[in-house]
């Protein structure tokens, strides 16, 4: 029996030596300003600023009503896709969007709800040509970012949902269809219990996604009114360099997390254990009866969500395209020079971003499956040692919980301050940079990859465990011989999932704000910091194209996995 | 109970889904190692100088001054010049902070008279002498052994009169008027900057409740003035925080006169634009030469047209600037110039931009 617990403390270190990190910076930083020993005092005092209490409560604000707006929509986007469940096929093209719209980068969703909702937006356009007023006023501050976070997380929302009403099955639906229940009752007696256990934990999860977001408030929220904890931590350091300040928010920032966390969901680490396979059920017998139950305006408002959120790429995309060729257009009047707009492609700062962005990607990608596979299997080895040991549970949690919780930024924040004065970063500030973008990055898409993976290898422990050990391989043979086949799809899907996480988040390129090292979706950002709008909207367009291309190639190994096993959080 | 015995059946599947595993991970991984070997290998040309120049964006955004005067100066000084862009001067200054020796400018470009003080540790005596001071026609005297003034301009809530009928006479009718405002981020713009001084100036103690009001009309603060006046042109509120210059642009290039700037009262806020050498440059006598050139009549000539700011040489330097800067000129007589010595700037920085956050919450 291998040293199970060795191998997975290696596992966890990355996520240990991140949170360390952290908390080394912030003591550090907070004594070196008071000038004396950590006060608690002192930071209390800094907290009388009411300035951070706004920003607190505005973090909480936010996220409370983005959560709350995401579980709604998401819920009525379920039902309304439940209706429409009859045809198998088209049923499968909406889920798979549905989960393509929750992996794409925040950047592109916020440039999709401006090109959609914002003052000069189609749907603006659509409703000035016809009525002559806009339908929307300015996106920037508390609307615009609650707008964001429910198109980036009502995806989520009604996958779970959606899986969770097949599972209920038909019973209790052909029960309220005879006896002619209204929708109101129909919610109370069987939606309600249904979704009650799904919908716990995803507004946990939904609440500590929104309540860590950056980069959607970074590019929404306008001026010290709609900042957020993240965004000051980011501030903090780039804008005004006052390390102290920095450290204190991020303090805040990671105990109002764990908090949130810990108290929403407060079991929320079984969750990655292996779950009782559900039966699912016929998806066109529960379409017949949700269309007689359900509402006919709720159903409109369902589909037109639904149809807000799969045209978000699409938008983006069109948009991108439009304004290249309307630039070519507009400079050149001659139809050889239509292309002109979209220049932008072959420029080496495009290029220079193309590159970082796969490479970036590429070995975060590969870092956090390193990190996710030997984690899983020691934690396995653990269990099957010894019946409900705890020790791997906890080893888990800790690699993950805090990773989920804490903001890229803030951890980036943590590495920046801990290094930017060291004789090493001073000496190759380039390759360090990003090794910390790799790391931050990766850890980042940790969480998703192991709820991938976790599946898989806990299934086949379950079928064959004591196989194995009579056959007495040594682990390297093992998980050549039985492991590695097993779970090739869902690496697969995890290796192009953490591909797509952890190259659309900017928080920590941003942080760290090197010249060379930017990748696509900043380049995008900085662009429309700008003012460079149409090359920003090429930019995009052309993530989101590379997006597809990378769900394309990977698609029936993601749609396989999350099908099977339910796809969740 | 005798095991059968583990078969050394041979298993079709695992080896080629093994591999299977791996193949895009080795396609990503020579991907990766490819982009690595981009990133660290350097352009080549090594033998030709290069003049790193730290600036704001919309200097060497299309049409503007920095692409104006490349060919020009590379051809006098047989080097490159290479600009590094950041999103407004207040970036430009904590990039400065934040990299301190390990800066790779020879020169900055766009720091402004509010921030000089703060600045200052970061370059050398430019080494020009006190005669180039004599040539300057400024509103407000400048002699600085560090910083080279290149342009001047006043700060303006700029509107479009299609939108904005009867626009504000001073700064007291702009805190009662219902128009929506843009401005600048203090930390990042020099233009945000000018404003919270310009605030300041005339409110004095009561700056704080003028920006509660104040406040309450901006619309949206944006890091750089790009972003800000982008966001004006498209509609997105009735003024935005520019300069008194900014109409001239529409009226040249665009024909168009329907855009004009309020001017207040009170006075309008000054901003004269600095040049000046890093301390971490290794060609110091080519930078002094780019800032030599910078207030050459040949490099003035330009700034009026592409930087949209009034040239730091007067008439008798043979530098006239167009007829719609004559105009300004012409109306700022009756306003009074403001202005803060940088000096004070410094010491209360700090103070005023927390007062500026918290009567914006």
């Amino acid at each position: 029996m291998p040293k199970w617990w060795l191998w997975s403390l290696a596992a966890a270190t990355p996520g240990i030596a991140v949170l360390a990190s952290l908390v080394v910076a912030m003591l550090q930083n907070l004594e070196t300003d008071a000038g004396t020993k950590l006060q608690l005092t002192r930071l209390l005092e800094q907290y009388a600023d009411p300035y951070l209490r706004h920003v607190t409560l505005f973090t909480l604000k936010q996220a409370i009503l983005s959560t709350f707006a995401s579980l709604v929509v998401g819920v009525i986007v379920a039902l309304s896709l439940l209706c429409r469940a009859g045809k198998t096929r088209s049923m499968r093209f909406l889920q798979d969007a549905l989960i393509l719209c929750f992996v794409l980068p925040p950047v592109v969703v916020v440039f999709g709800i401006v090109d959609l909702f914002g003052y000069n937006g189609a749907i603006n356009k659509i409703t000035l040509a016809l009525f002559s007023r806009r339908l929307f006023e300015s996106l920037y501050g508390l609307g615009g970012i609650v707008a964001a976070h429910v198109f980036y997380n009502a995806p989520l929302v009604a996958c779970v949902c959606l899986q969770r009403l097949q599972a209920v099955g038909r019973a209790p639906l052909q029960l309220a269809a005879d006896l002619h229940f209204s929708f109101g009752k129909t919610l109370r007696h069987v939606l309600c219990p249904c979704l009650k256990p799904a919908l716990g934990s995803l507004a946990a999860l939904v609440f500590t996604l929104c309540l860590t977001s950056f980069t959607v408030v970074l590019m929404l929220g306008g001026g010290p009114r709609a900042t957020t904890l993240p965004v000051a931590v980011f501030e903090a350091v780039r804008l005004d360099f006052e390390p102290a300040r920095a450290a204190f928010l991020s303090l805040l920032q990671v105990l109002l997390s764990l908090a949130a966390f810990f108290l929403l969901a407060p079991k929320a680490w079984q969750r990655l254990l292996p779950a009782e396979r559900v039966a699912t059920n016929p998806l066109p017998v529960l379409a017949h009866l949700a269309g007689q139950l359900l509402p006919r305006s709720l159903r409109l408002f369902g589909d037109l969500a639904t149809l807000a959120i799969l045209l978000l790429p699409v938008v983006v995309v069109a948009t991108g395209i439009v304004q290249g060729i309307a630039q070519g257009v507009f400079q050149g009047m001659v139809l050889g020079m239509i292309f002109k707009g979209f220049t932008i492609l072959i420029q080496p700062i495009f290029l220079k971003a193309l590159l970082v962005s796969l490479a970036l990607g590429t070995c975060s990608a590969l870092v956090c499956c390193l990190v996710a596979v030997p984690l899983l299997w020691s934690v396995r080895e653990g269990m099957f040692a010894k019946k409900n040991a705890v020790l791997p549970k906890i080893l888990l949690a800790l690699a993950t919980y805090p990773l989920l919780a804490v903001p890229p930024v803030v951890v980036a924040a943590a590495l920046f301050l801990l290094l930017h004065r060291s004789a090493f970063y001073q000496a190759f500030p380039l390759p360090l940079v990003f090794l910390c973008l790799v790391l931050v990055n990766g850890m980042l898409a940790l969480p998703v990859v192991l709820r991938f993976f976790a599946d898989a290898f806990f299934a086949l422990a379950r079928d064959s465990a004591h196989l194995w050990d009579d056959l007495k391989l040594s682990p390297w043979r093992r998980w050549r011989r039985i492991d590695s086949p097993a779970v090739a799809k869902s690496l697969k899907a995890g290796l192009a999932c953490a591909f797509c996480i952890s190259l659309g988040d900017i928080s920590a390129v941003a942080l760290f704000g090197r010249d060379e090292l930017r990748t696509l979706p900043y380049l995008a950002y900085l662009l429309m910091g700008r003012y460079r709008w149409q090359e920003a909207s090429v930019c995009v367009a052309l993530l989101v194209l590379l997006y597809f291309l990378i769900f394309r190639l990977f698609a029936q190994t993601i749609q396989g996995v999350a099908r099977e096993r339910g796809q969740s959080a | 109970m005798k095991r059968t015995q583990p078969q050394p059946q041979p298993q079709p599947q695992p080896q080629p889904q093994t591999l299977a595993v791996f193949r895009p991970a080795t396609v990503f991984l020579v991907v990766a190692m490819f982009a690595l070997t981009m990133l660290t290998g350097k352009p080549s040309h090594a033998q030709e100088r290069t003049l790193t120049v730290y600036t704001y964006d919309s200097f060497v955004a299309d049409g503007g001054l920095g692409e104006a005067l490349r060919p020009l100066y590379e051809k006098r000084c047989e080097c490159s010049l290479e600009f590094r862009v950041f999103e407004d001067a207040g970036v430009l200054l904590n990039a400065l902070k934040i990299e301190r020796n390990q800066s790779t400018a020879d020169l900055v470009v766009g720091l402004d008279n509010n921030m000089s003080a703060e600045a200052k540790r970061f370059f050398r005596p430019h080494g020009l002498g006190t005669d180039y001071s004599r040539l300057f026609d400024l509103p407000i005297p400048w002699t600085d052994s560090f910083f080279v003034p290149y342009d001047f301009g006043w700060f303006a809530f700029v509107y479009n009169t299609t939108r904005v009928n009867s626009p504000p006479q001073s700064f007291d009718e702009l805190l009662n008027t219902p128009l929506s405002l843009i401005i600048q981020d203090p930390r990042t713009s020099s233009p945000g900057l000018g404003l919270l001084l310009w605030v300041k100036q005339i409110y004095g103690n009561n700056a704080a409740a003028a920006w509660k009001i104040l406040s309450s009309k901006v619309k949206n603060t944006t890091k750089g003035w790009s972003e800000a006046y982008g966001l004006f042109l498209q509609g997105e509120a009735d003024m935005v925080l520019s300069y008194t210059t900014s109409p001239a642009y529409h009226k040249i290039v665009e024909n168009n006169s329907n855009y004009r700037s309020a001017l207040f009262a009170e006075g309008q806020f000054v901003q004269i634009e600095l040049a000046a050498i890093a301390k971490t440059t290794r060609q110091p006598d080519l930078a002094k030469d780019f800032l030599r050139f910078l207030v050459s009549p040949a490099a003035q000539r330009l700034v009026a047209t592409r930087n949209w700011m009034f040239p730091v040489l007067g008439k008798d330097q043979n530098v006239p600037p167009p007829a719609a800067f004559e105009d300004i000129r012409q109306r700022m007589k009756n306003i009074p110039t403001l202005t803060m010595p940088s000096g004070t700037v410094l010491q209360n920085r700090k103070a005023w931009i927390a007062e500026w956050r918290n009567a914006g919450l």
